[in-house]
């Protein structure tokens, strides 16, 4: 059996070049290269984006060479306003520093004096004819996935009601049949085993299938399957927000568990604050249905209804002999309430 | 054949090793590879390469690392007999897997 190609693994913090961001992206937002093809390999490592006016007007004490610049109508006015020797200087001086790449938007007319110095320090020069504001925003949402760094985590990653759970434990614990019950129940994989995680802005973390591996499980006793293959299209899912983490773990007699759920649970998943359930598993216990709840109380707390406060809350208004609050998302009680008015 | 040398890390042993075996890192001698990390159960053993890190003990892990002929990999265990379980593991990678 010839071993898979290597090409997609790297994929996973693999630097971003100019070529690339191209080949992605080049057609869907009309880029063209003026200049600077010896430059197409530089690499793209901020997804923040730099309109260079301040720069081009003579202030460099900050200026983010770092990043893409992006060249807008501002930038183009401005330096049309210029002499040919103020603008030549300007350019020059501003693209001294290291840029990995330079954009015109709007299909702005490009200056000699900007195409010669690109060419000349082979800094790749684009244009679109795309207007600035959306243009920015797209290729900075795109750099921001792009460049958001990564990791694999053991573990099963299952949509559970649309949420993204991820299922850890050591192993051995039953992860992976906890994940074929969730299937059988209608609910879908992500990966198994190895999760690769993507923290996107400050604290959201995508959990994805890893390349290569696709949706394949190992279960001990039968070997590999293919889920998609056996449980269909339905039975799988590419990537999806990770919103609950539940830890399995042996029961341990001497520990004490969550009984009421009053208490905060969360867990800091690289430098994300995720919820965390701790599941003990004892043999015929239904793991998978416990996820399920899991995942529903999860997503009842996350709509600001905590059971447990709630219920805490009528008890000591019996004891002190008042009414019973009125919850104000239960369906239950809307309807209670809809029947006394009738 | 003289084998890489298991060094001393802060918290067990690694070396690095590279996959002589003609059809890289594929399924059945990933899940050998599996089968001797798990039996040290007293220790933690990861393989990384090109930045990638991965659990030792994983059949998907090792198989999404797509180890190809040629190519360097860096063994990592702590815990108990972690220098063992290293020296075990350089072993059986540098022995191409009794394939050739």
């Amino acid at each position: 059996m010839p071993s898979p190609p290597n090409s997609q693994i790297s994929d996973l913090n693999r630097p971003l070049t100019v070529q690339e961001l191209l080949q992605k992206r080049g057609k869907e937002w009309d880029l063209e290269i003026v200049t600077g093809h010896d430059g197409l390999d530089s690499v793209i490592s901020t997804a923040e984006l730099n309109r260079p006016g301040l720069a081009l007007a003579g202030y460099y004490e900050v200026f983010s060479a770092q990043r893409v610049q992006i060249i807008g109508l501002t930038e183009s006015s401005f330096l049309k306003s210029l002499s040919p020797d103020a603008r030549k200087f300007a350019i020059e001086k501003t693209l001294g520093f290291t840029i990995p790449c330079v954009i015109v938007t709007s299909g702005q007319e490009i200056c000699t004096e900007l195409f010669d110095t690109c060419k000349a320090r082979s800094i790749p020069l684009l244009r679109t004819i795309q207007i600035t504001s959306p243009f920015q925003s797209d290729l900075g949402h795109y750099l921001e996935r792009r460049l958001a760094p990564s990791w694999t985590v053991h573990g099963v990653m299952m949509d559970v009601f649309g949420m993204g759970v991820l299922i850890r434990g050591k192993s051995g614990v039953g992860k992976s049949e906890c994940g074929l019950e969730l299937i059988e129940r209608g609910h879908r994989l992500i990966a198994d085993d190895v999760v690769v995680i993507r923290r996107v802005g400050k604290d959201e973390l995508y959990a994805e299938t890893p390349p290569n591996i696709g949706y394949h499980m190992e279960i001990r006793g039968i070997g590999i399957i293919d889920v998609e293959l056996l449980f269909g299209v339905r039975a799988v899912r590419e990537d999806a927000k990770l919103v609950l983490m539940i830890t399995m773990e042996p029961w341990d007699p001497d520990k004490e568990y969550e009984r009421l759920g009053l208490a905060d649970r969360y867990t800091t998943l690289f430098d994300c604050r995720i919820p965390e359930y701790i599941l003990p598993v004892e043999p015929g216990r239904n793991i998978a249905k416990l996820v399920e709840v899991a995942a529903l109380t999860q997503r009842l707390e996350d709509q600001g209804i905590n059971v447990a406060r709630e219920f805490d809350q009528r008890i000591m208004n019996a004891i002190q002999k008042k009414a019973a609050p009125m919850r104000q998302f239960s369906a239950i009680d809307r309807l209670r309430r809809s029947m006394e008015q009738d | 054949m003289t084998l890489s040398k298991v060094q001393n890390t802060d918290t067990g042993h690694c070396a690095r090793v590279v996959i002589c075996n003609g059809l890289g890192l594929h399924l059945r001698p990933a899940s050998q590879l599996v089968k001797l990390a798990s039996r040290f159960e007293t220790c933690e053993v990861t393989l990384t390469k090109n930045g990638q890190t991965i659990n030792a003990k994983s059949i998907m892990g090792v198989i999404m690392l797509a180890a190809e002929q040629g190519s360097e990999i860096l063994i990592e265990a702590h815990g108990d007999a972690s220098a063992e379980a290293v020296a075990a593991l350089v072993e059986m990678v540098e022995g191409g897997f009794g394939e050739t």
